[in-house]
């Protein structure tokens, strides 16, 4: 084996020893107790109520989804912003394209009803297929 | 970067542009008009777009010289690119030709369902036409997220809400194994090229054994990730419940589209290694590994397809048979090959949509596509059955249809090499060639018996009704589109020399 190989097979064991050792370490000499706390969930400290099995609803997941498309493009946008006088008008124009395609998926949302919180008002623009339309 | 040096840039991807515009005017266009009227509006815009783009591909097929320029040299010119961006946006507008038929997506939004067959195009062109492997990543995730969305496109119905969480994890596994693959090229090669990868391989492969070990390893991940794609076994699994849940439209577009891309892909990956002068990877030889491949891909297709009792199920499987008889055309490394896996393809394309569009519009009359409901249908729609059947013979490799022409041009090439080896004194390797081509051979058998099922319980079998069936224009016109071709394509010049133009 090569020396390379020693050097990375005696790290590995190193990172391996120290890992184990703390858990067991403190595993013997911790102490030991059993409270009344004890098995019940870490909540920033907050006494916890009622079960961790909740429904939500499932438009909370679409604007949590939305909401991190929309986020991460902004990303881009800072990323822009900063390099804005060295990219030129040919960066804005780039830029302006991209936040041009933002806003249309914006009001493509919009107009679908994708952000109307509570009740469906969806008229005509029906998500599920109605009685009449499918056959 | 100044305007100029943008707009120098657009010019090597303008049909990527048009649709890239046309994503967003298709979706536009549908808040603006009242949902019943939907799906022939944005069916057509989408058309339209789609044709448009065609002819972008075809008054610019390629642009040597230009690579440098596209977005630093990322986008490619070359030939496979420019016939397979073609191939990809023929299949687009026919996809569009079965939304407009097809009944089963009527009541949802048909501006998504556009917006996202635009969607996957787009990924596909700039995956078949990329030069550097994060762009080539990019366009493969772009095709299969917009394919997963489309496979679930019901999502009231539980079939095609399976077939998209089936795909989404298979998928997402399939592109995992292959970024692991893509890892490990780039961290021992440190290149990002495609065009350098087959040289960085070969050079890894001469590097010692652990680094011979190495190559081996990145190109049987990467084959896993493509393999996916084109439902190659063993990572075929998802496609029979996709392709049968799915609605018929799309189901039609990933046999066709999406396989399309795939073996895109796969071309892109291996090209160096059709050129004659490339030495073979010592661990193991690409031909004889393809080889392998497609003898247990062509025979688990069609064993399987027998037993099939749902026409799209059928279909799947035997779509599985022909990426292994298209995996003929990588054992041998050589110009001539590149030309009959093209040829295959572009027949594939017709063929298979062919037989779809009479599911389709089956499917839109009886409401079912097993091969009971399909019983009779010959004496009520004779029209249809006349042009599914055309397509069946052509996709069993049967004279005088463009299908065994297909088939012809890639055995003849396996026989040739195993002539070629023979001559060289290589005998052991002269009997593989052989032994693919009669495998070949037997499986087009087996394969006319399945296809003769679904004739024969349109011909023979009795069904309740005997009232015709009432085929209208649009059931002909589309039949006959994909059907006429597959009879004639074979003597058609200009798509010969498109593809002697794109392999020479």
């Amino acid at each position: 084996m090569t020396p390379e190989a020693w050097y990375i097979l005696l790290y590995s064991a190193g990172v391996l020893s120290v890992a184990v050792g703390m858990v067991v370490v403190s595993f013997v000499l911790g102490q030991r107790h059993r409270e009344r706390a004890t098995d019940e969930p870490y909540e920033s400290g907050i006494a916890t109520t009622g079960s961790a099995r909740l429904r939500f609803s499932a438009r909370f997941y679409l604007v949590a989804m939305l909401f991190v498309i929309f986020d991460l493009e902004a990303v881009f946008i800072f990323s822009w912003a900063v390099a804005l006088r060295e990219l030129g008008w040919a960066g804005y124009a780039a830029a302006l394209v991209f936040i041009g395609v933002l806003v249309a998926a914006l009001v493509y949302e919009w107009r679908m009803g994708a952000l109307d919180w509570g009740v469906a008002k969806r008229k005509n623009r029906s998500d599920a297929p109605s009685e009449e339309t499918r056959k | 970067m100044t305007f100029s040096e943008i707009l120098v840039q657009l010019r090597g991807v303008y049909p990527e542009l048009v649709l890239s515009i046309l994503i967003c005017a298709v979706i536009g266009l549908d808040m603006l008009v009242p949902l019943r009227l939907s799906r022939v509006a944005c069916g057509l815009l989408s058309l339209a777009g789609t044709s448009l783009a065609l002819l972008f591909a075809f008054v610019e097929p390629g642009r040597p010289g230009m690579e440098a320029l596209t977005f630093g040299a990322a986008v490619t010119h070359d030939r496979i690119a420019a016939f397979f961006r073609i191939l990809l946006l023929l299949g687009a507008s026919a996809s569009f030709l079965f939304l407009l038929r097809s009944d089963e997506t009527v009541g949802y939004r048909q501006g998504e369902y556009c917006a996202l067959i635009l969607g996957a195009v787009l990924g596909a062109c700039f995956l078949v036409s990329s030069d550097n492997l994060v762009l080539f990543v990019v366009g493969l995730e772009t095709l299969s997220l917009c394919s997963y969305v489309l496979a679930g496109f019901l999502k009231h119905e539980r079939l095609s809400a399976e077939a998209s969480l089936k795909y989404v994890i298979y998928g997402g596994v399939a592109s995992g194994v292959m970024l692991f693959g893509l890892s490990y090229f780039y961290g021992l090669t440190g290149t990002l090229s495609i065009e350098a990868c087959a040289r960085a391989l070969l050079a890894l492969d001469a590097g010692g054994p652990s680094m011979r070990l190495a190559a081996a390893m990145i190109l049987l991940l990467i084959l896993a990730g493509v393999g996916f794609k084109i439902a190659m076994v063993p990572f075929h699994f998802w496609c029979p419940d996709i392709y049968q849940g799915a609605p018929t439209p799309v189901t039609a577009f990933l046999a066709v589209v999406s396989k399309g891309a795939g073996f895109g892909a796969l071309l892109r990956l291996l090209s160096p290694f059709f050129a004659a002068s490339t030495p073979a990877l010592t661990t193991f030889d690409v031909p004889v590994l393809f080889g392998c491949l497609a003898v247990v891909t062509m025979t688990f297709g069609n064993l399987v397809a027998i037993r099939q009792g749902d026409v799209k199920r059928l279909l799947a499987y035997s779509s599985i048979a022909h990426a292994g008889y298209l995996l003929l055309g990588f054992t041998v490394a050589a110009p001539v090959a590149l030309e009959a896996i093209l040829f295959y393809l572009f027949v594939y394309l017709f063929m298979t949509f062919g037989a779809f569009w009479v599911v389709v519009v089956l499917v839109n009359r009886l409401g079912s596509s097993s091969i009971d409901a399909f019983r009779g249908t010959a004496a009520k729609a004779p029209f249809l059955f006349a042009a599914l059947f055309v397509c069946l013979i052509s996709l069993t490799g049967i004279p005088p249809t463009a299908g065994f022409a297909g088939k012809f041009m890639l055995f003849k090439l396996v026989v040739g090499a195993g002539i070629d080896q023979m001559a060289a004194g290589a005998r052991p390797l002269a009997a593989f060639y052989f032994f693919l081509a009669l495998a070949g051979v037997l499986n087009s058998a087996i394969s006319l018996y399945y296809y003769m099922r679904i004739a024969r319980a349109m011909v023979f079998d009795k069904s309740e009704g005997e009232t015709p069936m009432g085929e209208d224009f649009f059931d002909r016109a589309g039949a006959a589109v994909f059907a006429l071709p597959t009879l004639a394509l074979l003597y058609f010049t200009p798509v010969l020399d498109l593809i002697r133009w794109t392999a020479r």
